[in-house]
């Protein structure tokens, strides 16, 4: 018997993957057509070499929050045209995990050239954590335009992750306390800078609020 | 019938026992879809349901975990291998064991697991998520759980409103809500924001560095 | 006859089988699929079983299944041998099953009528063995009536032979609670199944 399951076994590894089942999840919490419209998409994902998971993450996502399928199915396709814009624009090799956090950035706004600038400043290691800080500033308010030239700022000027992180951290308290998105930005901004070494000026950054390529979401009002 | 098979005298729980204990054939065909299925998964560095962990996972270290250490580390091993990886959260030293932190700023990390800064860019960081309030159930649901409300469920503190539950999360930006009694609920304690694809407000976690 | 007073006089259930060999469990945590496939083979009937008992929709079973041992692989480089894997096996099961469960019930929603459902199960096949197929139906129909909380632990128990101390373990309820739910399920099918074939 165990001999006969191992041939199965080889026989449906050999089939490609989009002959097999879909994702698991995916079969229990979407109805026919939309998985069929969610599963193309997969398939086209992992002919381009393109993390698989988020996508199925957001039809999951969907489905929780109760979306229409037709939305569903819209948002994937979405979230895909997305992640190819942010790995491009993040060349050369990307990890996942970045691939992602670029994509979450576009959806809330901002540019490729934000995106492709991060990785002209920061050509090493993750920019996860500077595109989720960036992504969180547009949405708590903060505009495309100015997050982005503060992160980029911080960003050549050596400022690490947790600095970053402390700094949106901080930027909600005083936006909960009454303060504007931008108010808080500029203040907590400052005091950042009083301990970061002196550095390059906006002016080398380039005009990163140019829509020159498609961002793949809806801009923030 | 069902008499001759289960003779006279058999209450009819017993019978019911009996017809009930009798295992299916099992479709060879459906084992192999299960080990494609699960291998396809663990290759796409699933994160596990922290609900499908033991409860008592997260605790001193008994002679189980040198076991499970050891296998961690041969995970890495095989990793630098080239072999199929599963992205794995470290299993917790006894002496690196989270303890609450206060969860004003649920971005804050909640462990400092030792990490070579080179490791830092795979691995995840045990994030601790508190709801507080009166509830029958509360459930994390969230980007890194396939937004499955049966995934993750938080465990109240005994003699308190407080839930609570730890989830290893990759480093980034990450939305989530409470499930709490079937109604969707945003943290309090941390930054929202509306999802441009959907526009239902969310709750926001930056996870950094340990 | 009458029914015996003590609902849980029933037979002893047999044993859960011991529990799958350590080093099989280790080599699959280091990734080796094929102890994987070792492990689901050995399993499989078993869980089969309980989710056909478990599952509004019976047809549902091996998707469950699947799910269960999808999951389970996951988790599984986590395990740690201080409990028995085939109660942490069950508890994932149970947890895929309510979860079916759950999901088919909001998808009756606009259409339910209870009675219907409950009858909306099938006996698996068995094309080779004795089985009493019109008794089976009986059985699995009063067994769908049975409230899921009380069946779950009826069927860990009385089927899958789970001591109650394991079942606290899988379940995180109480041995005096569980003791409970046993004997409500019992009553129940017992009702539901006295009229059917006097013994």
């Amino acid at each position: 018997m165990m001999k006969r399951a191992s041939c199965a076994l080889v026989m449906l590894a050999a089939l490609p993957l989009s002959s097999l089942a879909q994702d698991t999840r995916l079969d229990s919490r979407l109805d026919t057509a939309t998985r069929a419209m969610v599963a193309r998409t997969l398939d086209t994902a992992r002919a381009r070499g393109l993390p698989v998971e988020p996508l199925v993450d957001k039809a999951l996502e969907g489905v929780t929050k109760r979306a229409a399928a037709s939305r569903i199915a819209a948002a994937v396709s979405a979230l895909l045209r997305r992640l190819e814009t942010s790995r491009e624009a993040l060349a050369p090799d990307p990890a996942p995990r970045d691939i992602v956090a670029g994509a979450d950035a576009l959806a809330y706004g901002a540019t490729r050239q934000a995106l492709v600038t991060m990785r002209t400043i920061r050509p090493n290691g993750s920019l996860a954590i500077p595109l989720a800080v960036l992504t969180q500033l547009v949405a708590s308010g903060v505009s495309v335009n100015r997050a982005t030239r503060v992160v980029a700022d911080l960003l050549k000027r050596g400022a690490r992750d947790e600095q970053l992180i402390a700094l949106q951290d901080d930027v909600r308290s005083y936006v909960a306390a009454g303060a504007s998105p931008e108010a808080a930005l500029d203040v907590r901004t400052r005091g950042l800078n009083a301990v970061l070494p002196p550095g390059g000026a906006a002016s080398g950054v380039g005009d990163l609020s140019s829509p020159t390529a498609l961002s793949g979401g809806t801009k923030k009002p | 019938m069902a008499n001759q098979r289960f003779g006279r005298g058999m209450n009819p729980v017993e019978r019911a026992l009996a017809s009930l204990r009798e295992l299916p054939d099992v479709d060879r065909e459906a084992v192999a879809r299960v080990v494609v299925a699960a291998a396809r998964v663990r290759a796409q560095d699933a994160e596990p349901n922290e609900d499908d962990l033991l409860p008592a996972a997260i605790e001193p270290a008994r002679s189980g975990r040198v076991v499970a250490v050891a296998a961690a580390a041969v995970i890495l091993l095989v990793i630098g291998g080239g072999a199929v990886v599963w992205r794995a959260s470290r299993p917790y030293p006894a002496a690196s064991l989270p303890s609450p932190v206060a969860t004003n700023s649920p971005s804050i990390p909640a462990i400092s697991a030792a990490s070579r800064p080179d490791a830092t860019e795979s691995m995840t960081i045990p994030t601790q998520f508190v709801y507080d309030g009166r509830a029958r159930r509360v459930a994390l649901v969230g980007d890194f759980n396939g937004w499955d409300e049966e995934a993750t469920l938080l465990v109240r503190e005994p003699g308190s409103s407080l839930w609570s539950v730890t989830v290893p999360l990759q480093r980034g930006r990450h939305v989530y809500a409470f499930i709490v009694d079937s109604t969707w609920t945003t943290d309090r304690r941390a930054p929202t924001s509306r999802d441009p694809d959907f526009g239902v407000e969310g709750s926001v976690v930056i996870v950094g560095r340990p | 006859m009458r029914p015996p007073r003590s609902a849980l006089a029933l037979s002893a259930p047999e044993p859960a089988r011991p529990s799958v060999d350590s080093t099989l469990i280790s080599r699959a945590k280091l990734g080796d699929i094929q102890a994987f496939e070792t492990i689901v083979a050995q399993y499989y009937a078993r869980c089969l079983r309980f989710a056909h008992g478990m599952l509004r929709d019976s047809a549902d079973a091996d998707d469950v299944v699947q799910e269960t041992f999808v999951r389970l692989y996951r988790a599984l480089p986590r395990y740690e041998d201080r409990q028995r894997f085939d109660s942490w096996l069950f508890r994932i099961l149970g947890n895929c099953c309510r979860t079916a469960n759950a999901l088919h019930k909001r998808r009756e929603a606009q259409d339910v009528d209870d009675d219907r459902v409950l009858y909306n199960v099938a006996a698996p096949d068995r094309p080779d063995s004795a089985f009493d197929a019109e008794w089976g139906e009986e059985v699995r129909r009063a067994l769908a009536g049975v409230p899921e909380y009380n069946r779950e632990i009826f069927l860990l128990h009385y089927v899958e032979g789970f001591s109650y101390e394991e079942i606290e373990r899988i379940t995180g309820v109480r041995q005096s609670a569980l003791k409970m739910r046993v004997k409500r399920a019992s009553d129940h099918l017992r009702a539901r199944l006295a009229g059917v074939y006097r013994g």
